[in-house]
């Protein structure tokens, strides 16, 4: 039945509704039809006689009859399953009603969840090997191809933090196939708006719309879809017609319980690499190691290291063990593995989790068991210390900093407008560190000022004796580790307070003695004189500097942050103008994109990515979204905007007559009636 | 059987019906030669002058009977029988069960016909001077009248045949297990009757034969039923045992049930003949005087 052929039925309804009740009709009257009439007979023998010979006589007409009822009812069914399905909505559960074209964008979540291996296996082979819950996506999406109705379409969309189409709208199996067979999951996170914004696109203005999600639930990277991000306007600014169809995989939480599930999965959340001050070649390495089990689970962490690996599947082939430990870790807690004094020469470090020997459970979730860290790159800073006196407490301080290269310049020398940009650019001067002198620092240049004295801006500072020095501010990178405990100071300056200023230290009245300021240039005052104090005998002075140095720099953070796989990196090169050439884990390298001094790019794959231009490189790890715990997964729900009561009306079955019923109800009648019929011998 | 017995049923023996019987006595009496004996042989061998057959000589036996015609021939002593002419014993059986009542409203039963058929037979049986006697049976002998002679008896046998009526099932082999214990005179008996017994008629007339009697049997029918106007579907209800059969009565059905009607009338007819009965299958509709032609026809009735 095509759809050229279902138009002109609506005009049959009116006569086809009165052929139904007619048979109706005919029904009812069948069933109060007047009892038998009662005949006496003078010899019920010889009738009985004539029944038996008939019924002997009837086999082959009784099944004739029968087969003439199997007919006479196959005939009814089909008329009423015809003019049921065209005309009174009549049809299976969920199927649609009629043959009209429809479009059905199957959107598949391939985000790194989607990889755990707890997909639910296909009822013909309940005990084969575990399944990602991605096989178990495509498996169902070639289920919603294979039930499509005729002149059905389909579009196959993939969705990570990228939502790409696989081939076109199609109803070949071929094309689906190899659509479908394209399909893998990657390591980024799941946008579900902007999934559902791209299938919204493609189902736009084509009739008989649907999106069918499949995911695990887990939670999207750029939020749930609301209402107004899922769905999408047309030319005409009506709502898309279409409806969206949800269908989880993998396991669900329990209902109205906790949405999180303990998983046997054990995870490397972060691992981060700082080389030692004083020590470069060794540093520490901490692994932030998950336990989504619940139970405690001893885990077998090790960091293999390598200087040119970008994969996971490098590092264990070409990388070297560095180190091994096993750890106990807490049911369902985060739990930080340190590995200290690590040679840190080879610069790439990929750290695996896996369960311990002993331990009886298997990693559902093998993508989030490795990390990865790299050690960041060091730079020279060069400090231009401005000094008239031989503060060697200062100098040693400032030498902590292995990467500091002090020039010293007395105040007779010093002209801050001689500092500019350039000037510093070519003398390679980061920081000003003015100790004792009455001078402004550089315009636009960070630095410290020690021993305030007055200048030509600032009033003469208040000197307080014999204080006990307090930290204000622990948090502040400065401050980072630094204790005055016993130390002995015979006076110090109170800083002039501006707005904006941070205090971080303070006397015991509350005087502020340490500053900082952020106005987009990074400034320090101390207002203490290291030759005033016993402080320079003390391990917080070169911590304070060494803190200082970095902050003022905006490298206080000797970590290098990971980059989230899946989403947009923008990475500032040292200079402009250079080809990159990008090193991603997952393949060869290709020309990176750059604008300015910015390369842009994004990758699904995680690993130690580089960037290369001549003698430059760049070298950055990833780490997984947040969002993709295999264990994080939530109640599937439809964020959808329901289509408008016209559209939903139209692509809901329309509510079945109560005659239509009595007529099915009639008609069973009557084959009961028939059966009896029969079976009362009668001939 | 309770109506007075001195009240004769006029719409069955009314002037017409004495009118025909008298016809049909003379056509008898040209039939046969009348006299003061009976005028149809008995099977009784004995004292008559006709010749019957021969039989071996036994010691003992009237050595006056020695056929010695025969012995100077073939020099066998042979003896020879004379069958005994007496008068005859009639006996009508007529069946007044509830099948035999069942007629379309306003239309003669069977029964009024198998009355009438009797009257009229034993009519010209007292005509021929044998003697008469009316037996209604249904499943037993319902009352056995004593033997009457001479045509002045012929209303006493019209008050009894008019104080019959039916009731009760068929049950012939029962019925003629009684007459056969009532041991009367051997004589001719005529059955009227549907013959609607489950059991069959042979065993009866088994029994008659045993005893020495011989059968006339005259099947009734009735073929209105067959006449259409019931076709559908029906519920048949046996009119003596009750017993209910849901049909749809159809003209296949009706052909089907005329057929069996037929073989059921072959399976009487075999049986009396069997027995050496003389078996007449004649419908309700046809006039008694023709059924009685019918009799005379067939022989055995009329000597």
């Amino acid at each position: 039945m095509n759809p050229t052929a279902m138009a002109p039925m609506a005009a049959w309804q009116p006569w086809l509704t009165l052929v139904g009740a007619v048979l109706g009709g005919i029904a009812l009257l069948y069933l109060l039809r007047p009892r038998r009439r009662r005949v006496e007979v003078p010899f019920g023998g010889l009738w009985q006689r004539v029944i038996a010979q008939a019924e002997a006589r009837a086999m082959g007409r009784r099944w004739r009859r029968l087969l003439s009822m199997l007919l006479m009812w196959t005939i009814a069914a089909l008329m009423l399953a015809g003019v049921g399905e065209g005309i009174l909505g009549l049809r299976g559960c969920s199927e649609p009603r009629s043959f009209a074209p429809q479009h059905t964008a199957i959107v598949i979540d391939t985000s790194a969840s989607m990889r755990t291996l707890d997909g639910t296996r296909p009822p013909d082979d309940p005990h084969g090997p575990r399944i990602t819950r991605l096989a178990e996506a495509i498996r169902k999406a070639r289920e919603l191809f294979d039930a499509r109705q005729p002149l059905e379409k389909v579009l196959v969309i993939s969705a990570d933090s990228r939502v790409r189409t696989r081939g076109g709208w199609t109803d070949d199996p071929d094309v689906f196939e190899r659509a479908i067979g394209s399909i893998v999951a990657s390591d980024a996170g799941f946008a579900r708006a902007k999934a559902l914004a791209v299938a919204t696109d493609g189902v736009s203005g084509r009739p008989g719309a649907r999106i069918v999600m499949i995911s695990d639930g887990g939670p999207s990277i750029d939020g749930d879809a609301s209402n107004d991000g899922a769905s999408s306007n047309d030319g005409d600014g009506a709502s898309v017609a279409g409806s969206l169809q949800q269908i989880a995989v993998g396991p669900r939480p329990k209902p109205g319980g906790d949405p999180v599930t303990s998983l046997d999965n054990l995870a490397i959340v972060q691992v981060s690499v700082r080389s030692l001050p004083g020590d470069p070649g060794r540093g520490l390495l901490l692994a932030q190691v998950r336990n989504d089990t619940a139970k405690p689970v001893d885990a077998v962490v090790s960091v293999h290291a390598s200087s040119t690996a970008h994969s996971d599947r490098d590092f264990r082939r070409a990388g070297a063990l560095k180190a091994v430990r096993t750890v106990a870790l807490a049911a369902r807690r985060t739990t930080t593995v340190a590995f200290d004094r690590l040679p840190l020469a080879a610069g790439r470090f990929a750290v695996r989790v896996k369960p311990g020997e002993n331990t009886a459970m298997t990693d559902l979730a093998p993508y989030d068991d490795v990390g990865f860290a790299v050690l960041a790159a060091r730079r020279d800073l060069g400090v231009l210390l401005v000094s008239g006196r031989d503060n060697l407490f200062l100098e040693a301080a400032l030498h902590a900093d292995d990467r500091a290269q002090v020039k010293r310049v007395t105040p007779e020398r010093y002209k801050p407008e001689d500092w500019t940009t350039a000037a510093r650019g070519k003398h390679g001067i980061d920081v000003v560190v003015l100790d004792g002198v009455a001078a402004e620092l550089p315009p636009g240049t960070p630095g410290l000022r020690l021993a305030l004295v007055a200048g030509n801006k600032e009033q003469k500072p208040r000197i307080v004796e014999g204080i006990d020095l307090k930290i204000r501010s622990a948090e502040h990178p400065v401050m980072a580790g630094v204790v005055f405990h016993d130390v002995n100071i015979d006076k110090a300056r109170v800083v002039t307070r501006v707005s904006g200023d941070r205090v971080l230290a303070v006397d015991g009245s509350g005087a502020p003695i340490f500053t900082a300021s952020d106005d987009g240039v990074r400034r320090l005052d101390f207002g203490l004189d290291v030759l005033e104090t016993d402080i320079g005998g003390r391990y917080a002075l070169p911590l304070l500097m060494v803190n200082a140095l970095e902050w003022l720099v905006g490298e206080e953070n000797p970590l290098l942050t990971p980059l989230e796989v899946g989403l947009v990196w923008g990475i500032e090169t040292p200079v402009a103008g250079r080809k990159w050439t990008w090193y991603s884990p997952s393949g060869k390298p290709r020309p990176a994109r750059v604008a300015g001094r910015m390369i842009t790019c994004s990758s699904g794959v995680s690993g130690v990515h580089e960037w290369r231009a001549e003698e430059q490189r760049i070298v950055r790890p990833t780490r997984l979204p947040a969002t993709e715990r295999p264990d994080q997964v939530r109640p599937i729900r439809t964020a959808w905007a329901a289509p408008p009561a016209d559209e939903q009306s139209r692509n809901q079955p329309p509510p079945r007559q109560a005659w239509i019923y009595l007529l099915l109800a009639a008609m069973v009648l009557v084959a009961g009636e028939w059966w009896l019929y029969v079976r009362r011998r009668t001939v | 059987m309770t109506a007075p017995a001195s009240r004769i049923r006029e719409d069955l023996f009314d002037a017409g019906f004495l009118r025909r019987t008298e016809h049909l006595a003379l056509i008898a009496r040209r039939m046969v030669t009348s006299g003061q004996r009976a005028q149809r042989r008995s099977k009784k061998i004995g004292g008559g002058i006709e010749f019957a057959d021969h039989r071996d000589y036994t010691p003992g036996d009237d050595p006056k009977h020695l056929d010695w015609k025969v012995y100077g021939r073939t020099e066998r002593l042979l003896l020879r029988q004379y069958e005994e002419e007496e008068d005859l014993s009639v006996y009508f059986m007529v069946d007044a069960s509830r099948s035999m009542g069942m007629a379309p409203p306003g239309e003669i039963t069977l029964f009024d016909r198998a009355l009438q058929i009797a009257a009229a037979l034993a009519y010209i049986s007292l005509s021929n001077l044998d003697r008469v006697a009316v037996v209604p049976f249904t499943d037993k002998i319902i009352r056995p009248e004593r033997s009457l002679r001479g045509k002045g008896q012929f209303f006493r046998i019209l008050r009894q045949l008019s104080t019959l009526e039916v009731s009760g099932n068929t049950a012939i082999s029962g019925a003629m297990r009684d007459f056969a214990r009532a041991r009367l005179r051997r004589g001719l008996v005529v059955l009227i009757s549907d013959f609607y017994d489950p059991s069959g008629l042979g065993d009866g007339l088994r029994m008659l034969a045993y005893r020495g009697f011989e059968t006339l049997v005259v099947q009734l029918s009735d073929q209105r039923i067959l006449d259409g106007g019931h076709f559908g579907d029906l519920q048949l209800v046996d009119c003596e045992s009750g017993d209910v059969r849901d049909i749809c009565l159809t003209p296949d059905l009706l052909s089907a049930y005329q057929r069996a009607f037929e073989a059921f009338t072959l399976e009487i007819s075999n049986a009396a003949t069997q027995m050496g009965a003389r078996h007449l299958q004649v419908d309700v509709g046809v006039p008694f005087d023709d059924v009685v032609m019918k009799v005379f026809r067939s022989g055995g009735f009329l000597g």
